[in-house]
């Protein structure tokens, strides 16, 4: 694959988007049988337009996703954050304390790679974790540690 | 017979680079040296008028998600296809159709893509499968070649993201 950092920015967020309003449908008509034909009728389109938008056979406006949400029952979240930020904070693996002992070397290095430190460095973060409930998991703030804060304001 | 390894040392099969500046994939994707041609050659060459995203962009999205072990949706990213005993899937964008099996769990081996309106108007997709069965026939793999199992589990595992 030969893709300019251009293209690939574009073609992530293109499947972002699409991928996120599919999933968002599959959620609903598991949950509460939502089906394509019913997202018609409340937006008052014919189904092939609604079939068109969640497949990607069509452009999305803001318009077109603030109205899907709209007939999904959801909220739409949008953030530009510093590249390479978005993808540490989305990463929040079970960090209770001692688990890095038992993680899969595949998951020490996955989150290695995404925080741009070593393997190393996140048996070191994870060890200075606090206990937590067994079922909690890292939030985003703590694993927002493993991100390298931008350089102070000058004075 | 031969092992995966073997075939990429040896150039039958080709790693494909889907992340780029050396980053390790939690799923791999392999492929024949065909199939990437056509990659850095045909697929560029291809339009989409119907989509925000060019077609080539559009693999690079779904390329780069399988091999940072996103989780993929069933039926929009890849579907079996049938008859399953031929062990064939196919990956999706709007505009494109990979062909391929799966190896191991979480390993895909690509080989054949073509436009998504060309595989429906010319009813593709059971030629692609059959030379797709043939091509890993050909490839004398240690048994078993292919993943013989259609559920999710079966054939990906999901990266601890999100």
């Amino acid at each position: 694959m030969r893709l300019t950092d251009r293209q690939r920015k574009i073609g992530r967020t293109v499947y972002n988007v699409q991928h996120e309003i599919a999933r968002a449908l599959l959620e609903e008509k598991s949950k509460r049988g939502v089906t394509q034909q019913a997202l018609s009728k409340k937006l008052g389109v014919d189904r092939s337009v609604v079939n068109r938008r969640v497949t990607g056979r069509s452009n999305l406006t803001l318009r077109s996703i603030a109205e899907l949400a709209w007939a999904l029952n959801r909220e739409v979240e949008f953030r530009l954050v510093p590249a390479g930020v978005e993808q540490s904070v989305r990463v929040a693996p079970q960090a209770e304390r001692g688990r890095w002992e038992q993680m899969d070397p595949r998951e020490l290095e996955s989150i290695a790679f995404i925080a741009s430190i070593s393997e190393q460095e996140v048996r070191s973060f994870l060890r200075t974790q606090q206990p937590r409930h067994r079922t909690s998991r890292a939030t985003n703030d703590n694993w927002a540690e493993l991100v390298p804060a931008p350089a102070a304001k000058a004075a | 017979m031969a092992t995966t390894a073997e075939l990429v040392a040896r150039g039958s099969l080709v790693v494909v680079d889907a992340l780029g500046e050396g980053r390790k994939p939690w799923r791999q994707l392999l492929a024949f040296p065909a199939f990437i041609q056509w990659l850095d050659k045909s697929l560029p060459t291809f339009n989409d008028f119907y989509s925000d995203s060019a077609p080539e962009e559009q693999i690079g999205a779904l390329f780069e998600a399988f091999c940072l072990g996103r989780p993929l949706l069933y039926r929009r990213d890849l579907r079996e296809i049938y008859p399953t005993s031929y062990g064939g899937w196919e990956l999706k964008t709007p505009a494109i159709r990979i062909f391929g099996w799966f190896r191991e769990r979480d390993c895909f081996v690509c080989t054949f893509g073509d436009s998504a309106d060309r595989v429906k108007k010319h009813r593709l997709v059971h030629g692609y499968l059959t030379q797709t069965a043939y091509l890993r026939s050909t490839l004398g793999l240690d048994a078993p070649d292919h993943v013989a199992g259609v559920q999710y589990n079966d054939i990906l595992s999901d990266a601890p993201h999100r």
